[in-house]
């Protein structure tokens, strides 16, 4: 399970997402596809629910967004934006 | 070297001034804190020396840095600025504000935010002949649930801050053109507001977005004219809303 940082705030406007670091002041402005992934992280939902959902949502195959989602996802917690999350 | 210096305690910030003027250090003598030894933030120069050779003499200034926050003949102009930029400091935003560093320019009871250095450039004559009030100062607290802006009262003086609707506000001009998306203008906003913490950036970015959809922000031209000329028509727009 993957969530927001600690430290990372985040705010849907119109069809964008913005994410917010606070250590070093930084914006990411995500597209209307990435900020559905992100909004999709929730800290809760796994992983391989969130790619199923999403290739349903999209009408789209299952292999191919998790070959789009998860380099994004690796970058995300590259930046420090995203971590992973595990319950008890 | 400033010959009069002080370092005042505001909010939990120290911040250090330097002046040619005893008066003024007299009258910040109630918020005296010890001196920190940090550099000096703010400079008040009200007698500024006769530079010689036949060069004219400069006007008394407020500087931040190497950063003119107000040149005027008005000593007492410039030194009301330097009372807001304190007042400022001792105000952290709180209860749902928020702080963002740009000057109110106020006319016909509306404000815009504008960069300090984009009004620094204009001729305060030009501003004053335009009924334009600029306040300057180094940021703003606005309440975004009633988009107005809270006008910073001077240090030592006794009034309420009076708020003002915003009707519009300009980020520091940008070497691109071009229509802000609602999401890069909130992100454009961001380095702007003071005072982010872990605990409150939910709140902050959320209040951010909501000004944003409110009044959208433009960047701020760069030229003297260009500035002068989109004055007039953000009032106009403004107003007309």
């Amino acid at each position: 399970m993957f969530g927001p940082a600690a430290g990372v705030a985040w705010v849907s406007i119109r069809d964008e997402v913005v994410v917010y670091r606070v250590a070093d002041a930084a914006s990411l402005v995500l597209n209307p596809t990435a900020g559905l992934l992100w909004q999709c992280l929730d800290s809760t939902s796994a992983l391989t629910d969130i790619l199923d959902d999403l290739a349903d949502a999209f009408g789209a195959d299952r292999t191919q967004v998790e070959k789009d989602c998860i380099p994004v996802l690796s970058a995300w917690m590259a930046e420090k934006l995203v971590e992973e999350v595990h319950h008890g | 070297m400033w010959p009069y210096s002080i370092t005042v305690g505001l909010a939990g910030k120290a911040i250090s001034i330097g002046t040619d003027d005893a008066e003024v250090i007299a009258r910040l003598d109630k918020w005296r804190i010890p001196d920190v030894g940090d550099p000096i933030d703010y400079c008040l120069e009200l007698h500024p020396e006769e530079p010689g050779g036949g060069n004219p003499r400069p006007f008394p200034g407020l500087y931040h840095g190497s950063a003119a926050l107000l040149r005027s003949r008005d000593k007492a102009r410039v030194t009301t600025a330097l009372l807001r930029v304190l007042a400022s400091h001792a105000r952290p935003a709180g209860d749902g504000l928020v702080r963002v560093g740009l000057m109110p320019v106020v006319r016909d009871g509306l404000a815009l935010l504008v960069p300090p250095a984009t009004i620094g450039a204009v001729p305060d004559r030009w501003l004053v002949a335009q009924g334009i009030e600029a306040l300057h100062t180094v940021s703003s607290l606005v309440d975004p649930g009633t988009a107005r802006v809270l006008l910073d009262v001077p240090l030592d003086m006794e009034a309420e801050p009076a708020a003002v609707p915003l009707g519009g506000w300009w980020l520091p001009p940008q070497y691109w053109e071009g229509e802000l998306s609602p999401g890069f203008a909130v992100a454009q906003v961001m380095p702007l507001v003071s005072d982010v913490t872990q605990a409150n950036a939910a709140l902050v970015l959320r209040s951010i977005a909501t000004l944003v959809e409110q009044t959208h922000p433009a960047f701020a031209p760069s030229s003297v004219d260009a500035v002068k000329e989109e004055l007039a028509i953000a009032f106009n727009e403004a107003a007309s809303r």
